[in-house]
């Protein structure tokens, strides 16, 4: 038997989307973001991914925005192969410290170990840069996430090694130019039940205060006109 | 006293009562200024300034030579500690040596050996052997260091000691000295008749067990066998699935012994011994005492995936002669009550337990150095303004009574004692930095001038026009660790938007890329 609801004049079947029992939502507190994740909200018991170019490096940030408003308990589980991940500024952008543990590890081993945290109930985001994943890999992931309760960020590149995902939600993230002090990143669902595809969200960092907005850019593609609405969020 | 420790400054220990701090113990150079026991720890500053003292901590000090006396025991099954039965604090250790002379080839190795593990510990101490108790005390107490008395040379030997020596009290010694009693051969010469009434049954009790009338019985410490459990079978077996049976045998063996200690293990040793080869050893690190049997299997299987062999066998030849044995030992364990939840915390317990479960198991499988807590750290060096935290009981339990209370961070929670370091509000950190900084070639606007900021670099092989730089930050070097380059950083975007940080040496003028804003 499929549970189905009717929203926003679009059909949903519950059973795929995640937003099972043993998961729940959490929202980043970004309206124009969390209006795009299907239902309104992100998934708690699911593992969401964040593409980027390869010449556009990897969505940290973004990656930290979830990480940071999956949690508020438990712990965050960041998978640093390379020894690239700069921690205090991390808690420049509030991750709190003592709930971070970094792990130190092969890659060959990254997935049996992110697959291993989000089955614990204590850990509530799991962040891991993964470039490929078999189909058998990303559906263990996904299972384990629903298990365990908490979220899973993974990073990956866009292209062919990509094409295979059991995620929640897939997202594009990449640079737009931005002003002297404010770092921009768009935001685009790719995939997601329920979702609003093809829409882009601007996200915006003060350097400084490190405050982070959100916009939503209407575009209609067939007037081709866009209208632009401010929402302001501060996180 | 006759204990000295032998270190190399003048220090004493002290005994703290009410305002007073007592001397209790002086160090061979602090006794070389003068200052002695009983004297305050005033008038031993006023004697030598730089005198250094340390807290009289009797209890453990008799654990630290109970702990001694156990790793005596592998020079003879009995020992036991001197529990003073007189107010004179005593640090003696007797170890029964009957029969022991001929493991060691006579009692003069055995001496040596003792002598020579003291001298290795850096305790000085006076070692005698003698065929009763009392005698051997009373040797060792008068400084007859490494002396052996055999039985018919007993009460010669005796003789010449001070009264003292006896194990008596200290107003009975004084009364025997003001008789002018002062060699325990003069007392043993007095009529036996006399002495009770005069002085009490104990110096009569303390002669004759010295002479060895009367047997001194000796409470010896009582042997701790460790907690092991082992089977072993014919034939070579290699299929984990078996392994895992027989390990589950083993633990069921292990966990009694633990409940009848209190305790749960902090470490695991699990040998899987081979016919023709040295056995293999795993070892398992627990953060919390555990004795469930599920939580040590499943440690004990990740520890298995990720065995490593001896690099100079091959995995095929291993596996055909598989295992014949299997031996767990728990070297480490800590006393463990059991496990009380309260309600409204068990969810909030539950999750941390598991994650305590989860650290250990990813700590088994990839390493102990693998998952890693941090801290920062005040520094004006970036890469160094963050350090790994040291996992201990003391962070642990901060950590747990942080957690319990609130759900929030408190400030307890950092190890570091001075206000918790922030970055400057003014400055922005890359979340991505690079282990090393990587030179990159860097054009400045205006070109001729060295100061100038950047306006195109190239990385990944490809040219990024600048289109905002913010900065200098000038980060100077720890130019007292012998880091003398200062760095100006700058902070630029290129056209598609991303983020850079870009240094420049200002004493080599070159420019290097530290990390990039994602």
């Amino acid at each position: 038997m499929q549970l189905i609801s009717c929203h926003d004049g679009r059909l949903l079947t519950l059973e795929a989307t995640g937003l099972r029992s043993g998961g729940g939502a959490f929202r980043t507190g970004l309206e124009a973001l969390d209006a795009l994740a299907p239902g309104g909200a992100w998934a708690c018991g699911a593992v969401h991914e964040l593409l980027a170019r390869p010449a556009d490096g990897k969505p940290l940030f973004v990656a930290m925005l979830l990480a940071r408003s999956a949690s508020e308990s438990g712990a965050i589980v960041w998978c640093d192969p390379h020894r690239e991940l700069y921690p205090p500024a991390l808690a420049a952008h509030g991750v709190p410290l003592d709930r971070l543990f970094l792990l130190r590890l092969p890659v060959a081993d990254q997935v049996w170990a992110v697959a291993e945290c989000l089955r614990c109930k204590g850990v509530s985001a799991v962040v891991a840069a993964v470039p490929r994943l078999t189909r058998i890999e990303a559906r263990r992931l996904q299972l384990a996430a629903e298990t365990g309760g908490g979220i899973g960020v993974l990073l990956r590149p866009t292209g062919k090694a990509s094409n295979i995902y059991a995620a929640a939600s897939r997202w594009l993230v990449s640079p737009t130019p931005g002003e002297r002090t404010l770092q921009r990143w768009t935001v685009q669902l790719l995939h997601g039940h329920g979702g609003r595809l093809g829409q882009v969200v601007t996200l915006e960092c003060c350097r400084e205060t490190h405050l982070v907005r959100a916009t939503a850019e209407l575009v209609d593609r067939s007037s081709q006109e866009k209208t632009t609405s401010r929402t302001r969020i501060a996180s | 006293m006759s204990l000295c420790p032998s270190v190399p400054l003048p220090l004493v220990i002290v005994h703290s009562i009410a305002d007073r701090q007592l001397v209790v113990a002086v160090s061979e150079e602090a006794a070389g200024f003068g200052i002695r026991r009983g004297m305050t720890l005033t008038q031993g500053r006023a004697l030598h300034a730089d005198v250094e003292h340390a807290e009289y901590e009797p209890e453990k000090d008799r654990r630290t030579l109970e702990a001694l006396g156990r790793w005596m025991m592998r020079f003879s099954p009995v020992v036991a500690l001197d529990v003073g039965k007189t107010s004179v604090p005593c640090e003696a250790l007797f170890l029964d040596l009957t029969g022991c002379e001929r493991f060691f080839g006579g009692l003069e190795n055995i001496l040596q050996c003792v002598s020579n593990a003291l001298a290795h510990f850096g305790i000085s101490a006076h070692v005698a052997i003698a065929p009763t108790p009392g005698a051997a005390w009373a040797l060792a107490d008068s400084g007859k260091n490494l002396t052996i008395v055999p039985r018919e040379r007993l009460e010669s030997a005796l003789e010449p000691l001070p009264v003292c020596a006896l194990r008596i009290e200290r107003e009975i010694s004084t009364a025997l000295n003001h008789l002018g009693l002062c060699t325990i051969g003069q007392v043993m010469h007095l009529p036996r008749e006399v002495l009770p009434a005069r002085f009490g049954q104990v110096l009569l009790r303390r002669i004759d067990e010295a002479v060895g009338r009367i047997p001194e019985p000796l409470i010896p410490l009582e042997h701790r066998p460790p907690i092991e459990a082992r089977m072993e079978w014919d034939g070579a077996m290699s299929s984990p699935e078996a392994i895992w049976s027989v390990f589950q045998k083993l633990i069921g063996q292990i966990i009694p012994q633990l409940v009848r200690r209190g305790s749960g293990a902090r470490r695991v040793d699990v040998d899987l011994l081979r016919a023709h080869a040295p056995p293999v050893r795993k070892m398992i690190l627990l953060s919390r005492p555990s004795r469930d049997p599920v939580n040590l299997f499943n440690l004990f299987r990740c520890a298995l995936e990720g065995l490593e062999l001896p690099s100079h066998e091959c995995v095929s030849r291993v596996c055909d002669e598989g295992f014949s044995g299997l031996r767990v030992t728990v070297p480490l364990f800590e006393p463990m009550g059991d496990e009380q939840i309260s309600l409204l915390d068990h969810e909030r317990y539950a999750g941390q337990a598991e994650l305590d479960r989860l650290i250990e198991r990813l700590r088994v499988r990839l390493g102990n150095d693998s998952v890693i807590q941090l801290k920062l750290v005040e520094s004006y060096v970036p890469e160094e303004a963050w350090k790994r935290q040291e996992e201990d009981a003391e962070t642990r339990r901060r950590g747990d009574a942080g957690k319990r209370t609130e759900g929030t961070l408190s400030a307890d929670v950092f190890v570091s004692a001075s206000p918790r370091p922030r970055v400057p509000a003014s400055s922005s950190r890359p979340l991505h930095l690079l282990p090393t900084p990587v030179e990159t070639r860097v054009m400045v606007r205006p070109s001729e001038d060295a100061e100038g900021k950047p306006a195109a670099f190239t990385h990944g092989g490809t040219v990024h026009q600048v289109t905002h730089a913010v900065g200098p930050e000038r980060i100077a070097g720890r130019w007292w660790d012998g880091h003398d380059k200062t760095r100006d950083y700058f902070d630029v975007a290129d056209i598609t938007g991303r983020r850079f940080w870009l240094f420049r040496v200002t004493q080599t003028g070159r420019w290097y890329l530290h990390g990039t804003f994602e």
